[in-house]
């Protein structure tokens, strides 16, 4: 998997949020995105997941323009997600309905997705109920349940206690072969899971060592 | 006050003696309320949508306009609606004015803008969040109307009931159009402003309360949704 972006600017109002020439992001690595508040991280992120339209130049996975198609294997979890009004497991399962995986299978991997994520005792639960830190577990789990091929993640452990990071960071580790990308704000915790840094200041690309 | 009490004694008479004219008065109002609300979710929750998620030019005007319209006088609904049925406005070769379809037609055209108003705002608050979340996980432009639906559920009921609720109880349109004739286009506003204007108060108070406990049992099948909606599952 690669993703290939070609002079994107991303302009709110007049006002030029993100402008990045050129870049090529290729497989498998974690990637850091790093940068003070405000310097453009989700706005780059929900570009690439096609979720804000490019103001100019272009975007393309495997070689392709980003379509309904393409960013089927994309997806971005916010940093304040928003989970389904229903249950927890409804949530999570969510997605594989989307893509018509049998009901039997949906489940166990659903079963699977909350031990991994130790999140069974929430299974019932409304999902809108839920703690911050909570939701984003949740989030993160509807995320992976489907094993995305680029997984991008704004700061998913911005609420998250420091045993659960940990988790958080093995699970990511086991993705074999996909790509993610990790917005953070911890220093520590770029240098331990990411395999490259990408660093954003005023919604420019820095070259030097972060 | 024994002259209410009276009148409610007389009034509770009235409806356990199940008077047919009475009861055809009812099924009437209840019938075209029904439908016209019918005929408004069809048109304004897709326009509520549409309009919630969608940037265009001129939507703050549109926006405004149907604001507007959703607090229409219902005598002015009326009287439109009877000048294009009337024999000699653009519809008049439908010979619809003085019937019922006249005012379901009224009424729809009272209560599509409430609707759509309010499955605007709701929208307007959360449709583009789902809607992301939607297409992130993979869904496609039909699941993303679907899940809007089931996310924005409550405030659909909402939309419709109060639609509803807007319908049953006006007076002005349906007077104008549907002319208050008997056992054809009497509803059960016009029966009461009719009672009324002769006198007849425990008639009219007899429907009131019929009025009344319709719109009581409609507010609690809504907060009945309410409460299941906020509750922990
Ligand atoms: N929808 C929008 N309309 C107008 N301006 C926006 C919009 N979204 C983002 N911006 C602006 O774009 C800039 C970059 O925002 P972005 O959310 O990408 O920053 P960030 O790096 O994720 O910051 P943080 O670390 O605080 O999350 C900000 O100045 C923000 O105000
Ligand atoms: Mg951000």
């Amino acid at each position: 998997m690669i993703i290939e972006i070609n002079s994107v600017k991303k302009i709110y109002r007049n006002r030029c949020v993100l402008n990045i020439p050129s870049l090529t992001l290729a497989q498998p690595v974690i990637y850091g995105v790093v940068g003070e508040n405000g310097a453009g991280k989700s706005t780059f992120l929900k570009l690439i997941a096609g979720l804000e339209p490019v103001s100019q130049g272009e975007i393309s996975y495997n070689g392709k323009p980003l379509s309904a198609e393409t960013i089927k294997q994309i997806t971005y979890v916010s940093q304040s997600p928003y989970l389904l009004k229903r249950s927890v497991y409804d949530n999570i399962i969510y997605p594989l309905r989307l893509r018509q995986v049998p009901e039997n299978e949906a489940h166990t991997r659903v079963e699977k997705m909350m031990a991994m994520l130790q999140i069974e005792s929430l299974r019932d639960r409304g999902a809108h109920r839920l703690s911050a830190g909570e939701t984003q577990k949740v989030a993160l789990a509807r995320a992976l349940v489907f094993e995305p091929e680029v997984l991008l993640l704004d700061e998913p452990t911005a609420n998250i206690d420091s045993d659960t990071i940990a988790l958080i960071e093995r699970v990511l580790k086991d993705r074999k072969g996909m790509m993610t990308m990790h917005i953070s704000h911890n220093r520590d915790q770029v240098k331990r899971l990411c395999d490259e840094v990408l660093h954003l200041s005023k919604g420019e690309l820095l070259t030097t060592e972060y | 006050m024994t002259y209410f009490l009276d009148s409610f004694k007389e009034a509770i008479s009235l409806l356990t003696t199940f008077d047919q004219e009475v009861y055809g008065i009812i099924v009437l109002s209840l019938f075209v309320s029904f439908s016209s609300t019918v005929v408004a979710t069809l048109i304004g929750v897709p326009s509520g949508l549409a309009l919630g998620l969608n940037e265009f030019r001129g939507k703050a005007m549109l926006t405004r306009i149907i604001y507007t319209m959703m607090s229409l006088p219902t005598v002015v609904v009326g009287l439109t609606v009877a000048i294009l049925l009337s024999r000699r406005g653009a519809f008049g070769s439908l010979e619809l004015l003085y019937t019922p379809a006249a005012m379901v037609i009224a009424q729809t055209v009272l209560v599509t803008p409430i609707i759509t108003g309010i499955v605007f705002n709701a929208s307007k608050a959360n449709g583009e969040e789902v809607k992301r979340v939607c297409k992130t996980l993979g869904g496609n432009s039909r699941d993303v109307i679907w899940l809007l639906v089931a996310e924005l559920k409550i405030n659909l009921l909402i939309a419709v009931v109060t639609g509803f609720g807007r319908a049953i109880s006006e007076v002005g349109a349906v007077m104008i159009v549907g002319g208050n004739i008997k056992y054809h286009t009497r509803v059960m506003t016009t029966y009461i402003a009719m009672n009324n204007g002769m006198g007849n108060y425990s008639k009219a108070l007899a429907m009131g309360l019929v009025l009344l406990l319709i719109s009581f049992i409609v507010n609690t099948v809504l907060y009945h949704f309410g409460m299941e909606a906020s509750d922990d599952h």
